[in-house]
Order: C-alpha cells, then structure tokens, then sequence
C-alpha cells in the first residue's frame, strides 16, 4: 500500500493528510450528503414524494424551471459562440494598430461580477434605462424602444460575460496549432474554406467543446441575471431560492438536488473529456503568426471597429461611473441624470453605517481566500504528485472540485440545512444567523479556484528539486518551506487573488446566508436598488470594480515580474 | 569514502520488473559505470543507491551498514542529476549552502567550505549569481560543487553530461576523472553513452532489461563480451547465424544453408550439437574481397589474401593490444564466408562496407588503401549483389547463443 508507505516515512504529511480529510469530510461531503438525505425524508420517512412532485409530467409546473434554464443555457452556449470565437480568430490572426491592448480588454467582462454586470445594464439598457430614453425623445416614440426585460436581457448578459470562455479557449487552441500543418495543406492546394473546414476546425473542438461546458454549467447556476429582469419563464436556480422564501423548504432542497446532480455530470463529462483529449499539442511545431494588415483601410476599419467594441465593452461600466455620481431620488424622468454630487462616495468611507458592507465584504473575502490558499495548497501537495499513490490522489482531486460543479444557490441550501442545528464541529453553536456561515461558502465556492492554481503549480516544479533537497539532507520541514512554498507562491498567490476578486462580489450565495450584522457588498448594492438610493447603488459597485481592479492589476503585477525571473 | 554493495536487489514498477536480482560490488574509491540503453534500469538502480526508491526484494550496503530503508536525506550522499535540479530561486552560494544549511553547519563553516567547493570547479566567481543567468555547463558545475560540498562517502552522477555539447561534453569529463581522481571519492556514473563509460570507469557493468549482463574492466567488456548484448552495444557488431555441425574440443564447425566454416573459440564447450549459434564479429575486424580475382589487377592479386588488421582475442593478456600489420606479414588465422555486397559509405576516418551474408546484414570498416587493395579503384561502382568475401580474423569472433 503506497498509502501507509508514504505515512510510515513521512509521519508530519501524513498529519496533514488526515486533517486534510477532515475537512473535506466537514465543509464538502457533509453537506451535499445531508442536502442529498433531506430531499429523500418526507415527515421523518425515506420517500420519494418529492422527486415525484418535481418530476410531474402532468403538472409540469417545477419542469417547466429545468426546461427553462436548460433551454437559456443552450442559447447562451450559441450566443457566446458566436461572440466569442470570431474574435478569437481576429485576435490570433491579424496584426493590427491596438491589438495587444485591445486583446486584453476584452477579457475584461470575465472580471464584472454578476450583480454588478446585470445592475449596469439596467441602468443602461432597462425600462428606465438611458439608451431607450434617448432614442425615444431624438424618433419622438410613445414608447420607449429597444427596452431590455425577461429573456432577452438575460441572453444579453449572460452572452456579456460568457464569450470570455470561448475567446480565451479558441485563442489558445488557435496557438497551439502548428503552421506546418497548415502549410502542408496549403501545399496540398486546398482551398482558404476547405482549410478551415478540414484542418483547423476540427484541431479547434475540444477546445470549442470545453468552452461549451463551461459556459452551459455557468448558465445554469446563473442566479442574479434570472431574479433581475424576471420575465415569463422559470428557472431552477430562481425557482431552489423562490421556494425557500415561500417556506417549501422540501421543494427548494429537491431543486438544489437535481440542480446539483445536473451540474456534477457536467463535471465528469469535462473530466472525461478532458482525459482524452489533453490539451497538449500533437506535434511540435510554432503557430501561424498573425499576419499584417497593411492596407490603410484595413487598418482604420480594424482599428474602428476595435474601439467601437472596446465602447460597447465599457459602457455598462462608465454608466456606473456616471450613475454613482447622481444625487439619490434626483434622476427619475429626465433622459439624463442632472444633479451630480461626490456624497455618494464620502459616505462609503465616512458614515460607519454606509461604510459597513464593503468592509464586510473585506474582512469575510480575506478569511475565505486565507483558509482557502492553506486548504487549496496542501491537497494540491498530495494531487500533483501520487505522493499518496494514484487512487488517494484522485479522490483528493475529486473532492475539492465537486463545490466548483456545485451552484452557488445549492450550497447556500445545503450549508442552510446542515447548520440549523448544533454540530460537534461547531462546538455545539448552531451557525444559521451567525457572521461564520458566509465566509464559509466563500471558501467552499473559490477553493477549486485556488485548488487548481496549486495543482498548475505544482505541475511546473520538477520532482528532481524536492529530490535534490532530499538528497543534500533536507528534512520534510525544510524542503517544504525552502524549496516548495517559495516555488508555488506565485501560483498560489494568482490562484488566491481570483478567488478573493470573486469573493468580493458574491451574491448568489449571499443572498441566502447574509445576516444584517454581516451584509457585504452585493447585498448593499441590492438593497440600495431597491430603495432607488441608485447613486449609492452605483457608488458600492464603483468601489467594488475598483477593489477587483487593484487586486487583479497587483497580482499580474507580482506574479509577472516573478515568473520572468524564473525563466531568464 | 564507502563500498557499496547491492545483494539480489529487486525493483518492481507494478508488473514490470525493473531491476532484478542486481549483485554489484563497488570498491572504495572506485568509479563505477552503469551502461546500458534507457529502461534496463540502470537509473532506478542509482535511485534505490540515492534512496529515492525502496527495492522490493535484496539489501543495500554502504561499508557493513544496511541502508536499504534508510531515508535519502540520511544517507550522505551527493548526487548530480541529469538536467542538474539547481534550485531556480536560490542563487549559486544558496545552492552550494543548501546541504551544509541542513546540516546545521555555522555560517562561517558555510561560506568556507561552498568556497572550497566551488573553487574545485573553478566557478568561484560566480557565487552571487541566481543560477538561471548562468550556462548550461556553469549549471553542471555548480550541481557537481552543490554535491560535493556536504563531503558525501558516495557520488552519484545521472547522466550529467547528456545536456551538454558534444565539445563541452568531452572537456568535462575529462575534468570530472581528473576530480574524482583527486579527492579519491567513489563514485557511481550512470549512462547510456558507451564512449563515456570506457572513457571514465574503472569497471563498467552492463545493464539490459533489468537485468546484468556483464561487469569489467572497460577493456575486458569491449575484447571478451559475455554475449551478444553486450558485444553490439560497446561498440559496433555484426551477426550472423548458423548451426552446430560437429565440435572437435574448442573448435566449432558451424555451417547454414549458404556457407560452412570451422573456428576456435574459448566458450565452444557450451554448445551442443544441432544448437543455434550466432557468430559475432566487429566492423574493424573484418575485410571484404572481391570473388572473382580476375577483376583485381595483378599486382593487387597477392596482398589480396592478405587478412585484416586484428587484435588477438582475450582481454585478460596485457600485451593483448600489440599491433600486426598485415604488410609484414604477420598470419593471422582467418575464416572465410560467402557475401553479396551492397553499398559503400564513407565515415571521414574509414569506409563502411555494407554486405550480407546470407540474409543477415553486415557492415566491415575499411581504409581507403585497403579498399583499393582489396575491392579495386572503383570499389563505389561496385553492382548491388555481386558476390564478395568476408575475411573474418577466426581470433576476434565470438560465438553466441541468440
């Protein structure tokens, strides 16, 4: 047994192998069992009367919510397709003024919280938003036009931050290509059609089909885009919250369960997929650099139309700028807003009441993010390398990765159920109500996030320096702390400020667990919006996406220059 | 400074064995060569040496001291790895420290000895540097001074040449005998490069699937290899195959369906009668001759029988190496087999002679002069197919099972 080998050489890992287990045990397994165990009690008998109630094809009232999301999730895929990979196309393969700068911001949507994306487009784009306004008074409309609401909406932004997936896969695949084949063909005589058709497409689809996945996973844990805008269809990820707000608690923990159950075999499709297909080239080879526009047409109309996408990008963030400058209950039938004020933004840091989300938000992120990089760094330590031989590692992998299949609002119900009553673990404390539960979902949310930013790291380390340490005498302890941390630290630290970023934002999972006492960020920017306060609704997600700016920009920064010193 | 002593060790990979009942006897001092092609585990063997792996079967020996469960980091040994495995955020004096650190030696001790060390390598210049700005040969250095610097009983060298050029490669091993001469350490080399092996060692053991084929002085394994692995892989060798017809005490008469001959050969008791032989020869040690005389020209006609340039057999006699020269006329004993020819390629030193005898494919090394001699000026128009002979010295041939 390679497990007890490795324990009996190596008694301090093995120490933090078990605790390892524990917690994984507690904060991952635990909960999806007891949320699993509860959708099969009816009044304290094992039934199936709830999954019978869900799965009514005659009264097909909580179908029509997986039909809904199925069918949203779907047209997202396409949307973002479509979005997504002809830029990715344009990016890989022509040169052109801007086009290092311009790649960049269009990754930027993947950084907008949710919350904060779906707020910048009402005010863009909704009901009383500035687009439709202003078309209305230049055409002279009795009705406002192009008005954003229900499905349409939610296409848009899930589309808005989805392609991200489907540009950042296709660029890669697209670079990986080799040129030689692409050269063969062209040798061969086929035709600019045929070679794509034949030779870089298909070299294109698992990466196509990779993004697929992600983003059909992503749409159907989508929660803030669907309670938003509403409109006439249902879906599972509103319908597991609605039930919960109503008292159906057995009707909400079934949803969470097929949900969960939807999205877990989504996971080992990728996981399967991705054992086939490694994302490793099949030949050696340079890709096709991109080629030089030189026509002066050519190049003004790339150039404009990059700056007219680059607008279409920032404007739902500069409407938020321009909103969170407007004075509270000033901007109500006027196309634009007309009294402006800085009182938005001195009450985020001067009034204790105003001030108090966004340092929630601080304090729980950091905790969440802390536990994390600890929990993330010693299973990647196991998972890298078959320390502990190849099944433990395997399941090591598993179990941190299940909470990323896993939607916000299931693990919200799930940590809801487990920690209504005392747990030993718990210290006898029962955790509904109390500030622990929050920060508790953020570190099982982001941990894969973490996990996986190790597990990279980890990947890059030859094995031969632990064994160099080991060789010149270096004890566990040390090759540790000498030669590992200070190795992985880039990864780890990359992988943290994602998860701490994403953190900041959260409202999937914060909307169920929040309590007044702990309210972060999300919460403050909802409630703003429902008492109209928009200029603070505003301000909030201002200071949010400056925070995710600052972070982001520091750690690029940081691990940039680090791995530069590396590879020199 | 250790002996090193490996007792019917065993080494499985799941179901492959990788190393199989390995006895090996490692003198103090000595520089110690595993030779052989990559997978016929001679680098799971320096493993288990280092401690990187556990043998499932046998026990390991540093002096009287079992150390086959021993943990690497306490095993005192300094090892060089193949692609040097110098920490990448540490700079070459943080390398050098890093095993006097784990030793808890004082700082002065530190700085004293990696100074020492480095300055055997001549590298003391650069002992601030971050090792990722220095070249590829500077890196082999600093591994080697990494290794040395903790005074290990053994060094283990993987493969620590392979990453570097072919001119680099030559002047540092010249560089790394001289050392290992110099500080009398026994050290234990791993590689696939037979040349470097010969060139090094003081014995050499020949690895094949796991398993030991032969352990020797380099001269001992080149002249009497134990069998055909190991003849073809120190160095070049042909083969060809027959049967036993007769044997008559060391002599063989071995014949197949296109030729027959006779020959002596030390290991002839072995055999049986109607067994499958291989008969094994090298390049060098043979000459290939027209068949037809009548297409030499006639001063050539005489040397024609003359046989080529060969050592006598046995690597245990030292004079074993004294040179005949086929002009003064020395008689070497010489078996003759039937060839069709095929090609003639030039090597800058030789011509190789591509053949066959029978089916088997066969090549002889040849200089410009015997060519002309013996094959006529215009040996590279020689037709595909036309028949040859291949003139074999009977004492630098080796009879094999196959």
């Amino acid at each position: 047994m390679r497990v007890v080998d490795h324990l009996k050489r190596n008694w301090s890992s093995g120490l933090v192998l078990a605790g390892l287990f524990f917690l994984l045990a507690i904060l991952i397994y635990l909960p999806l069992f007891d949320l699993l165990k509860e959708s099969l009690r009816v009044h304290g008998q094992w039934s199936f009367e709830n999954f019978q109630r869900f799965f009514d094809f005659k009264k097909p009232v909580y179908l029509r919510a997986l039909w809904g999301s199925v069918a949203i999730s779907v047209l997202s895929v396409l949307g973002s397709a479509v979005v997504g990979v002809p830029l990715a196309m344009l990016f890989s393969r022509f040169q052109f003024p801007g086009r290092k700068i311009f790649g960049v911001l269009v990754t930027l949507p993947v950084l907008l919280p949710p919350l904060v994306g779906v707020l910048a487009f009402y005010f863009l784009m909704g009901e009383t938003g500035i687009i439709p306004r202003v078309l209305q008074k230049i055409f002279g409309l009795k009705s406002a036009p192009l008005v954003l609401a229900g499905v349409p909406a939610i296409l848009l932004v899930h589309i808005y931050s989805f392609y991200v997936f489907f540009y950042l896969f296709a660029r890669n695949a697209l670079a990986g290509l080799d040129r030689s084949l692409e050269e063969a063909a062209n040798g061969l005589g086929a035709s600019r059609f045929m070679l794509w058709r034949r030779v870089i497409l298909p070299q294109l689809q698992p990466a196509l089909l990779g993004a697929s996945m992600l983003v059909f996973m992503n749409a159907m844990a989508s929660f803030t885009a669907p309670y938003m805008f509403g409109g006439d269809w249902r879906f599972l990820s509103l319908e597991i919250y609605n039930a919960k707000l109503n008292g159906d608690l057995a009707l909400s923990i079934t949803q969470a369960v097929v949900l969960a159950a939807i999205s877990v075999l989504f996971l080992f499709l990728i996981r399967w997929y991705g054992r086939d297909h490694p994302a490793t080239r099949g030949s050696k080879g340079v890709a096709m650099p991109p080629r030089y526009v030189t026509k002066p047409w050519q190049k003004i109309l790339l150039a404009v139309l990059g700056s007219i996408l680059i607008v279409v990008l920032m404007l739902p963030q500069l409407t938020l700028v321009l909103i969170a400058f407007v004075k509270n209950g000033t901007w109500t039938w006027q196309i634009l807003p007309e009294q402006f004020t800085l009182e938005n933004f001195v009450s985020l840091f001067m009034a204790g009441e105003v001030a108090e989300p966004w340092l929630n938000s601080l304090w729980m992120s950091a905790a969440a993010t802390a536990a994390g990089a600890v929990v993330a760094m010693s299973a990647a330590y196991f998972t890298a390398r078959p320390r502990a031989g190849r099944a433990m590692s395997n399941l090591i992998d598993a179990s941190v990765m299940l909470p990323w299949a896993v939607p916000g609002t299931v693990v919200a119900i799930a940590l809801i159920i487990l920690f209504d009553e005392p747990h030993w673990f718990t210290a006898g404390n029962i955790l509904i109500g109390s500030a622990a539960l929050l920060p508790l979902a953020y570190f099982m949310r982001h941990l894969p996030m973490q996990f996986r930013a190790c597990v990279a790291a980890f990947a890059q380390l030859d094995p031969a320096l632990e064994e160099a340490a080991q060789n010149l005498g270096a004890r566990w302890s040390m090759r540790f702390r000498r030669i590992t941390l200070p190795l992985i630290l880039p990864g780890l630290l990359t992988g943290s400020m994602m998860a701490f970023v994403i953190a900041l934002g959260e409202f999937v999972s914060s909307i169920l667990l929040y309590t007044y006492s702990n309210r972060p960020l999300s919460i403050a920017i909802f409630s703003e919006l429902r008492l109209f306060n928009l200029g603070s609704a505003a301000a909030y997600s201002v200071l949010l996406i400056l925070l995710i700016g600052l972070v982001t920009w520091l750690s690029q920064k940081w691990a940039g220059k680090e791995s530069d010193s590396l590879s020199a | 400074m250790a002996r090193v002593r490996l007792e019917s060790v065993q080494k499985n990979f799941g179901k492959m064995i990788a190393v199989r009942a390995l006895d090996l006897d490692i003198a103090e001092g000595e520089f110690f060569s595993l030779l052989g092609p990559s997978g016929c585990g001679k680098t799971t063997t320096l493993r288990m040496i280092a401690g990187f792996e556990i043998p499932e079967q046998g026990r390991i020996f540093f002096d009287e001291a079992d150390i086959t469960a021993r943990p690497p980091s306490q095993r005192n040994t300094g090892m060089v790895f193949q692609n040097y495995a110098l920490f990448p955020h540490l700079t070459v004096f943080e390398n050098v420290a890093f095993g006097l650190r784990a030793r808890k030696t004082p700082l002065a001790e530190i700085k004293q000895q990696v100074h020492e060390a480095l300055q055997l390598v001549e590298m003391a210049d650069y002992v601030e540097r971050p090792v990722t700005q220095l070249s590829g040969g500077q890196q082999q250095r600093v591994a080697l001074a990494r290794a040395l610097a903790i005074k290990p009983k053994i060094l283990l060298l993987d493969e620590p040449l392979s990453n570097l050029d072919a001119q680099l490669r030559r002047s540092t091993r010249a560089e790394l005998k001289r050392l290992q001469r110099q500080l009398g350490i026994t050290t234990i080399y791993v590689t696939h490069d037979q040349e470097e092996a010969l060139a090094l060692s003081d014995r050499i053991a020949v690895l094949h699937a796991g398993i030991l084929q032969q352990v020797g002085a380099p001269l001992e394994i080149y002249n009497a290899p134990k069998n055909f692995f190991v003849m073809n892989f120190i160095g070049a060798s042909n083969a060809v195959s027959g049967k036993i017809t007769a044997r008559d005490g060391n002599t063989l008469s071995i014949a197949n369906a296109a030729w027959q001959t006779q020959c002596a050969v030390a290991n002839a008791r072995q055999f049986e009668i109607g067994a499958s032989v291989q008969i094994a020869f090298r390049p060098e040690h043979v000459l290939v001759r027209r068949a037809r005389k009548e297409s030499l020209n006639a001063s050539n006609r005489a040397a024609a029988i003359t046989p080529p340039l060969v050592p006598p057999q046995g690597g245990k006699q030292s004079n074993a190496l004294k040179e005949y020269s086929p002009l003064e006329g020395d008689v070497i004993d010489t078996i003759i087999l039937p060839g069709a020819w095929r090609t003639a390629e030039f090597s800058g030193t030789h011509w190789l002679m591509h053949f066959a005898i029978a089916e088997s494919a066969c090549s002889a090394r040849m200089t410009q002069a015997q060519a002309v001699q013996h094959l006529g000026e215009d040996f590279t128009a020689m037709p595909p197919g036309e028949e040859i002979q291949v003139v074999i010295a009977s004492n630098a041939l080796a009879v094999f099972e196959p």
